[in-house]
């Protein structure tokens, strides 16, 4: 689309190899969805498979909902290949803004890149990015390949990301530069033409790659909590790293409160693999406790089947399964996927071998 | 038909358990006019007593209100926190989401569908269940919540309504373009509409007297005073008319229509008809009789666009262009789910 002007929206770091269809049936996300919105606010229309090998078209170029109709496709989007597979997708483009400009502020703390998120969305700016490194991934990712110049002695770096017309953008950025100032940023970068954006960006695309690094396994979780919560939620995942004793960085789209911590460990050990599995979970029940979501952009899958009951008594989850046999009657369709199955939802206990499985790995638990 | 006003959620709970019968959810009535007879007798179900603001995070810009919570009351405590809820739609909460006015795509803003982050809810036969999370992003479980936005509460009714906000803009100006012949009203809005930055709100509106290009520019006030001088566009009125009314004996079509269709949806339709497009893409076409409206129903698959009768006779309201048939076999399967016995009419 890049020659149009124009280009799709969603960007989850995936983007380099995921697939549309996957993006719909995740409802994927990305750095930029602060601004833009996930999938299901770009997708339009879908023709798509039912598990009978029916065909149904759902949505049109003008919309995903006619009048008279319900939001299939909105339902559909995030389903996780559950209600049938997407054979055409129908996406709304965005015209690239006039300008785009990255600025990498490093902070003494935690806290203070944080706040200082806090108050550029209280300001009423909405930057397209507002993504946040710990000091351990930046470590990590200037110690790897994708090296990009953070400052290493920082706590935390913020990225954020301006687009729109250039004159609007020197007013942002100055409000930003004030922002941090504020809260006393060490060092502000700023990048203006596509290879320096590309350098900021570079240790922020790469940070999974890099945590690779620090060990032979990696557990990336993905919760969200509300925004003015990241300092707690932080807070308590240092906490709960530290009781179990595990290695812990955090990469974190902070406009959304999406985090990921990560979980650097040795799979091939059984103690470490039950130690990241306990913290990986009560890293989950945190952030349902202060008011978030289990997932923020990757989905339920197998991996997180008895973490649902955190969000979701068994009315809500029954009232998920009519939905889900409307589409998929037979269960032909990733079976096993998004919604525990019955009674599974209330033992947690069974959950470490659940996870285990996806890691591949033999659990003592 | 008379009313039913529980005013608790056990009390709803219990009203449902009593098997009422057809029930048709009524917010602040605003569109009843609008919406399609009810085939059987039915009872409104007024949800007025939820009617609070029962969270509201300004800096998370996230809220949660219940269903009977007129949009001006919320408007009004949005004010206070520089916020806003950016969509258009009046009368309650739950009655702008139920009945999506303006349609799932808009131009520049956003859409109840994006804004409905989560819910609680209750079914037909008094179960309560939630859905969606309270927080601007999730994708725990499937978004079942996502179903009430556009189904004229004929699935579930709402009790709680988690919903995204977002900052007020800090300078925005009204424009208006009266006077113009149709293919200078296209142009003008096809410009407008194709602005990386789009005007937050646009209209085109067509009457016998000419076209009405009128909207809103939103940001920055030197974006908002420097896109209103480079396009030319002089200060108006706000927009304060969303809906065509149908005169004694007409009817008004309403659907989704991209701009490139545009001059062929109007080819089919006869000259000078009332029509109101709004940027994203929903239309209002007014038309004097109904074998005129039949016809065109007939015809707008052609271009794939989705419409229905919206103001008109009782027996015809709701009529409309032929849903796909695996589409209209998965919403009655939804129908028959959720609420087996047909209470939600």
């Amino acid at each position: 689309m890049h020659h149009h002007g124009l280009h799709y929206a969603p960007d989850p770091s995936s983007q380099s190899v995921c697939t549309i269809g996957g993006n719909l049936a995740e409802n994927s996300g990305g750095p930029h969805c602060f601004k833009y919105g996930m999938t299901t606010d770009h997708v339009l229309g879908a023709r798509i498979v039912l598990p009978d090998g029916s065909l149904v078209d759902v949505g049109s170029p003008a919309g995903p909902r006619a009048p008279h109709g319900l939001d299939l496709l909105a339902v559909f989007c995030g389903s996780e290949g559950t209600f049938g597979i997407a054979t055409e997708i129908t996406v709304r483009l965005c015209r690239d803004q006039q300008s785009v400009r990255t600025m990498l502020a490093a902070f003494s703390t935690m806290t203070a890149a944080c706040r200082t998120v806090s108050d550029i969305v209280a300001a009423g700016l909405v930057p397209a990015a507002l993504e946040i490194l710990d000091q351990a991934t930046i470590r990590a990712v200037e110690a790897s390949v994708y090296r990009a110049g953070y400052p290493e002695n920082a706590a935390a770096v913020l990225l954020v990301e301006l687009d729109g017309p250039d004159f609007v953008l020197a007013e942002e950025a100055e409000e930003v530069r004030d922002y941090f100032r504020a809260h006393g940023a060490l060092t502000v970068d700023e990048a203006t033409t596509p290879t320096d954006r590309k350098r900021l960006w570079k240790g922020r695309k790469g940070a999974f790659g890099a945590m690779g690094r620090l060990n032979t396994d990696l557990y990336v979780l993905d919760g969200v909590v509300p925004r003015t919560r990241l300092e707690d939620a932080l807070a308590g995942i240092a906490a709960i790293g530290a009781k179990h004793g595990v290695v812990m960085t955090n990469v974190f789209h902070a406009g959304d409160g999406n985090l990921h911590p990560n979980i650097s460990f040795d799979g091939r050990d059984p103690e470490q693999t039950r130690r990241t599995i306990a913290a990986g979970r009560e890293i989950l029940q945190l952030c349902v406790d202060l008011g978030g979501s289990i997932s923020g952009e990757h989905g339920i899958g197998t991996e997180k089947l008895d973490h649902v009951s955190m969000m979701y008594n068994a009315a809500d989850l029954a009232v998920m399964a009519r939905v889900r046999a409307v589409w998929n009657p037979t269960g032909l369709c990733n079976p096993g996927k998004v919604l525990p199955s019955r009674g599974a939802c209330a033992e947690v206990a069974k959950w470490p071998q659940m996870v285990a499985k996806v890691l591949d790995v033999e659990s003592d638990a | 038909m008379s009313t039913l006003r529980p005013t608790s959620t056990s009390e709803l709970a219990e009203l449902l358990q009593s098997k009422p019968g057809p029930l048709r959810l009524r917010g602040g009535g605003s569109r009843l006019e609008r919406m399609p007879a009810t085939v059987a007798p039915a009872r409104f179900l007024d949800l007025s007593a939820f009617a609070g603001i029962e969270r509201l995070d300004a800096q998370d810009q996230t809220c949660t209100v219940g269903p009977g919570l007129p949009r001006a009351e919320l408007d009004a405590a949005l004010l206070a926190h520089r916020l806003e809820l950016p969509c258009l739609g009046g009368g309650t909460i739950g009655g702008l989401f139920a009945t999506d006015p303006i349609g799932p795509a808009t131009v520049g803003g956003a859409s109840p569908r994006t804004l409905l982050l989560g819910m609680t809810a209750m079914l037909a036969d008094g179960t309560r269940f939630q859905s969606g999370a309270r927080v601007v992003k999730s994708v725990a479980g499937f978004d079942v919540h996502k179903l009430f936005v556009g189904s004229r509460g004929t699935l579930f009714a709402g009790l709680q309504l988690h919903l995204r906000l977002k900052p007020r803009p800090r300078a925005q100006a009204w424009f208006r373009r009266e006077g113009l012949d149709l293919p200078a009203a296209l142009e003008c809005f096809s410009m407008l509409r194709s602005l990386v930055v789009p005007p937050a709100e646009l209209q085109l509106h067509r009457t016998a007297n000419g076209c009405t290009i009128a909207g809103r520019i939103a940001g920055r006030d030197s974006f908002v005073r420097a896109t209103m001088r480079a396009h030319e566009l002089r200060e108006g009125p706000p927009i304060t008319m969303h809906h065509l009314d149908a005169s004694p004996g007409a009817e008004v079509v309403q659907g989704n229509v991209p701009g490139s269709r545009v001059p062929a949806l109007l080819a089919m339709s006869p000259a000078n008809a009332p029509f109101l497009w709004h940027g994203g893409g929903r239309f209002e076409l007014s038309l004097e009789a109904t074998t005129t409206t039949d016809k065109l129903l007939r015809t707008l698959p052609e271009l794939q666009v989705d419409a229905c009768i919206v103001r008109g006779d009782d027996s015809r309201r709701g009529l409309g262009t032929p849903l796909d048939p695996g589409q209209q076999h998965l919403a009655a399967g939804l129908k028959h789910a959720l609420d087996p016995h047909g209470i939600f009419v």
